[in-house]
């Protein structure tokens, strides 16, 4: 088991490590923090506010123009301004999807946070780890109101010391005070802090651990309530970590509050973690490679790493290089020579009918499988009876060297589409190598379309899905390569594509659809513009 | 006590187990004659818990536009095209945009917002039904409660093909819209509903369209079949496996449906930790201290009787009521029945100083105002001297129900507002009364002495001047319960509100006795203040009405 944890800043990271441990066949878990928009917003304006600001009655207003919303900066009003970058945005809810939990610690985070990510409930896991507690046991010389907060951002330690100014209290400060010039407060340490407060204020604003732990020591407990520690604790005064005035209110509400108490143990759905098959009716898949041999060897290992163990690889190499000495490696892989060069279709073909698997799924030798994509595909296929499942897929972006090698700079995932009769006639969203479906279907149906020069696979989704339904595993299980120097079939091959749409109009005029056969026309009078080539979405951040 | 308003809360009220506290079930659309049930409760009881019933905003508007969008477009193009402008916020229903249709009356929210700051305990059947109340009603109760239920196991184990579309409203809109989003299934796609369990047999999914309780996905999950549930339900968080849609996109239902086919069968998990919803102890000095309430009263015998009712009640064992009759009709008889008043007759009438003599009085340890036409809910006492002893603070304030009627003489009720109790800050106080009207504040008798007592100057705001000498040395406490039940003359009767000058001499004298010389920004707040109470001849100490109906005696409304 692995936990990433991840921030917006730092989303890129989480990223490549979920990615990571997947290659390792690791149960990865994604910690999420700092990622409540507003709350960020309020932390990035507030020294902004103190700096452009001068005197107690200007910031006030400004900080009360935070809360409400109307706040102007730059000449800008706050709701154009973005709190969390896009790009760190797409890039964590890409680490989401790639992970298989996402660990939260509080209800109330989620709630706030699944909407800007569009996290999936299943894979939610909510815990605290709140093990570090502070020393100190009871609060004896009570009076002093208490900003407790050695390790977050001075900009959430100076908001907090401003809100308190009117109060007669002393003002305790452990933390770092470099935004609090010219307010009322005392540096202290935690032990000594805690020993005389009457009131222990907890900005850690998406964090309740802290907070566990000092309620303990019998002060009253204020925190924001993006916290979500009324989860865990009762008789905590919450505010809003934008809002000055409840903060101040929420002071005077702890301090005449029963004290805290933890009343409950996070306690977690329990993510989908259910054991995969590891072995039953057989799965071949099939790679066809054309003299690409570097990609080869990590296409195959890939599949050779597979966690489901009834499996059988069958290559197909429709190229002049000879990749036997590969293949030897893999005892449970074949090989199938083209004789001549057939092209990538009849070469599909060839493969299927060498195939002897109830299951069928193929790879391109530019593409890979993460290790549990057949577990998963499998135990979808099982559990739903159907005959054709998907999951979604990685897109990795290679950057061409001078030495003819390629270097990763970024991770994407947009293949992640649903099979639906009727948006399928104009839009392929899933990755050729992320199904699996059943080998009779396959060959009843006549196999892979050879009239096609690229395409087949959408063309087979067209054909399927009017018969059944496809199952879509909501994972990430393979990876689909995009090169920068032009050499994918996507990007070359714009006549085949353009081919493949005609031919699509061909075998279906969709002539009792006409909104969707005029959709279709337009996308193919776009493509005649562009000469059928595609571009593909570049990934949000590339790698440093 | 139990009551239900809205025939859906009847339907829920059954499948709820029984509850120490006064429990009030209602629907959203009931909730105008909810809301008088909840201040009767919390006037009587002192405790409430609420279990509101109402949709996510999002699934609500599908059961209330769906089938104008479907009727209005027939084509299958046409109407995925609307669905899709649907989900997208950007469809024009009757010449509005989709988002800017609001499920609810806004009067409705406003009064669910009041009833969630009443109660002392909110009841929902799951986190996400509670978030959605909460977030609608942009409120957080102290306390939440969640309902958990086990599953029956009643029906049988499924092996079917069919995919179901279970529904227990029977509304043919509803119906119909998850028909469409299901049009391209190949699989049979069948709409059953209660009555219809034998259906069940055959299923592979069941999609249930129940978007506001767990309850059917509950019943329903044990047969076996893997579950396709509505996200504003919140059966997901009881049945793991279960996957969710969002009703008002379309396209995620048939998405579910596609992963549920793939996923097992829905196993229930565990249940959310509740919250206590008990009170904890006091500290002792609390019960030990005195308590004496000042009721200035002249010529509200039926009033009066109403404000010492609710004295009689206070839980806290030590509350005096030290009735100070300004110049009016004898209450000598009427406080005689009361064993915690005691009366101070004055002939000649002067309410500035009438406060000061009754204080002069009493040696309590805390002393509060009530006046004779507002009542106080029976923990009032009890939880402001807990709160004062517990933070050593000079005075706690706490929220207020504001009933309207029509004039002292007609004690018709003409609508309810509930303010929860204001953060208390020098600076908005050095301006105007942030905390209208005295008897939700206690404050500490001793210091009140000090201080030499109220304002004699002042015949309105005399408290604002209080709390401003009281904050310049102490910092206030505010507790989060409605405890006071105000009257507001809806003919402007009351002191602070009635017409005149009274209001502009006043200010100007809090003015002139704290002055701000050294903060222009509060300098010119003041004078803008002064400014609009001149011209206007007052400012609004209480926010506007709503009409309620039907209207009801004030007396009987809050005490019977």
């Amino acid at each position: 088991m692995t936990r990433v944890l991840a921030t917006p800043e730092r989303s890129l990271d989480a990223l490549r490590a979920v990615v990571a441990a997947r290659e390792r066949a690791e149960h990865v878990t994604l910690v999420l923090r700092g990622c409540d928009s507003r709350a960020v917003f309020a932390v990035a304006t507030t020294p902004h506010i103190l700096r452009s600001t001068t005197g107690y009655d200007e910031r006030r207003a400004a900080f009360d123009a935070l809360a409400s919303g109307s706040l102007v900066i730059d000449g800008r009003p706050m709701n154009d301004c973005e709190a969390i970058d896009s790009r760190f945005v797409k890039t964590l809810r890409d680490a989401a999807r790639c992970a298989d939990a996402i660990e939260v610690a509080s209800w109330t985070q989620w709630e706030r946070v699944a909407p800007l990510l569009d996290l999936p409930y299943e894979r939610a896991s909510i815990a605290v780890d709140w093990t570090e507690r502070p020393s100190i046991k009871s609060a004896d010389r009570r009076g002093a109101v208490v900003v407790y907060a050695p390790k977050e951002l001075p900009a959430l330690v100076a908001f907090c010391v401003f809100a308190l100014q009117e109060m007669r209290a002393p003002i305790l400060v452990v933390g770092d005070t470099s935004l609090c010039e010219g307010m009322r407060f005392v540096s202290e340490t935690g032990p000594r802090a805690l020993g005389c407060a009457r009131a222990v204020i907890i900005p850690a604003l998406d964090d309740p651990a802290v907070a566990l732990g000092i309620a303990a020591i019998d002060a009253a407990l204020v925190a924001p309530f993006t916290s979500g520690i009324d989860e865990y604790c009762s008789g905590v005064a919450r505010y809003a970590p934008w809002d000055r005035l409840s903060l101040l209110g929420g002071v005077q509400a702890a301090l005449g509050a029963d004290r805290p108490r933890v009343h409950a143990v996070p306690t977690s759905p329990g993510t989908d973690a259910f054991a995969l098959p590891t072995d039953g009716d057989l799965v071949t898949i099939v790679i066809r490679t054309c003299d690409r041999r570097a990609m080869f060897e990590r296409a195959i290992a890939s599949v050779a790493a597979q966690t489901y163990r009834a499996l059988e690889i069958v290559v197909v190499n429709d190229g002049s290089e000879p990749v036997e000495d590969v293949v030897k490696g893999y005892p449970n892989a074949r090989i199938v020579g083209n004789s001549t060069r057939l092209g990538a279709i009849p070469s599909l073909n060839v493969g299927l009918r060498a195939a002897r698997g109830r299951w069928f799924g193929w790879l391109d030798d530019d593409d890979r499988l993460f290790p549990d994509h057949v577990a998963r595909l499998v135990d979808a296929l099982e559990r739903s009876g159907g005959v054709v499942a998907h999951a979604d897929t990685l897109s990795e972006y290679f950057e061409h060297q001078s030495d003819g090698s390629y270097r990763p700079y970024g991770f994407a995932v947009y293949l992640d589409g649903d099979v639906d009769r009727d948006i399928i006639h104009i839009n392929d969203g899933i990755g050729p190598m992320s199904a699996l479906l059943d080998r009779t279907v396959l060959v009843e149906s006549g196999g892979f379309d050879e009239e096609f020069r690229h395409a087949e696979d959408w063309a087979l989704w067209i054909r399927l899905s009017r018969k059944y339904d496809f199952v879509h595993v909501r994972a990430v299980t393979a990876a689909y390569s995009i090169r920068d120097d032009g050499s994918n079939m996507m990007q070359y091959g714009g006549e085949a594509m353009l081919h493949a749409m005609r031919r699509f109009v061909t075998l279906d005029d969709l002539r009792d659809r006409p909104v969707l056969a005029a959709l279709r026309r337009e996308l193919i009078a776009t493509m005649e513009r562009t000469g059928g080539r595609a571009g593909f979405p570049q990934p949000p951040l590339r790698f440093a | 006590m139990r009551a239900t308003f809205g025939e859906r809360a009847v339907w829920y009220e059954a499948r709820l187990p029984q509850f120490a506290d006064p429990l009030v079930i209602f629907e959203l659309h009931a909730i105008e004659r909810a809301l008088p049930a909840m201040i009767a409760a919390r006037m009587r009881a002192g405790r409430l818990t609420i279990a509101p019933l109402i949709d996510a905003p999002r699934a609500a508007l599908v059961e209330r536009l769906g089938a104008a969008i479907l009727a209005q477009h027939r084509e299958t193009e046409a109407r995925a095209g609307a669905l899709f402008a649907y989900a997208q916020g950007s469809l024009v229903v009757s010449g509005r945009p989709v988002r800017l249709i609001g499920p609810y009356d806004p009067s409705d929210v406003a009064q669910l917002r009041e009833a969630t700051l009443l109660a002392d305990c909110l009841i929902a059947p799951s986190r996400t039904h509670a978030l959605a109340i909460q977030s609608l009603a942009n409120a957080r109760p102290a306390n939440l409660a969640l309902l958990s239920r086990p599953l029956q196991a009643a029906l049988p184990l499924a092996a079917g093909a069919s995919i179901i579309i279970w529904d227990r409203s029977g509304l043919s809109a509803l119906r119909a819209w998850f028909t469409f989003a299901l049009r391209n299934c190949a699989a049979c796609v069948f709409v059953a509903g209660p009555g219809e369990e034998a259906r069940l047999v055959d299923a592979r999914v069941v999609v249930l369209t129940e978007s506001s309780t767990p309850l059917e996905a509950w019943r329903i999950a044990a047969c076996g079949a893997a579950l396709v549930v509505d996200r504003t339900s919140g059966a997901h968080e009881w049945l793991a496996g279960a996957q969710t849609f969002d009703r008002a996109d379309v396209r995620t239902i048939a998405r579910a449906v596609g992963q549920a086919l793939g996923t097992r069968a829905p196993r229930p998990h565990g249940t959310i930790g509740l919250a206590p919803t008990t009170v904890a102890a006091r500290p002792s000095a609390a019960e030990m201290a005195d308590a004496a309430l000042i009721v200035r009263t002249k010529d509200r015998p039926r009033l009066l009787e109403r404000a010492l009712e609710s004295v009689e009640a206070q839980t806290h064992a030590r509350t005096r009521a030290i009735v100070i009759n300004d110049g009016g009709e004898s209450v000598a008889a009427l406080v005689a029945r009361y064993p915690r008043a005691t009366l101070i007759e004055r002939t000649k009438s002067d309410y500035r100083t009438a406060a000061n003599e009754a204080l002069a009085s009493t040696a309590a340890a805390f002393v509060g105002v009530l006046d004779d036409d507002d009542a106080l809910a029976p923990r009032h006492v009890e939880s402001l001297v807990d709160a004062l002893v517990r933070s050593g603070a000079d005075l706690a304030v706490c929220g207020a129900a504001l009933t309207y009627v029509k004039s002292p003489e007609n004690l018709q009720v003409t609508g309810y507002t509930i303010v929860d109790a204001p953060p208390l800050e020098r600076s908005a106080l050095l301006v105007g009364n942030t905390v209208p009207g005295a008897t939700r504040v206690l404050v500490r008798g001793e210091v009140l002495r000090r201080l030499g007592g109220f304002n004699t100057d002042l015949l309105v705001a005399a408290d604002c001047e209080l709390w401003l000498r009281l904050t310049a040395a102490s910092d206030a406490v505010r507790i989060s319960g409605i405890e006071v039940a105000y009257t507001v003359f809806n003919d402007r009767a009351n002191r602070s509100l009635s017409p005149g000058t009274r209001q502009y001499e006043a200010l100007r004298t809090i003015y002139a006795l704290h002055p701000t010389c050294d903060r222009p920004a509060l300098e010119t707040a003041r004078k803008a203040l002064l400014g609009a109470v001149e011209r206007y001849g007052g400012y609004p100490m209480v926010p506007a009405t709503r009409q309620c109906v039907p209207p009801l005696p004030l007396i009987e409304a809050t005490l019977d």
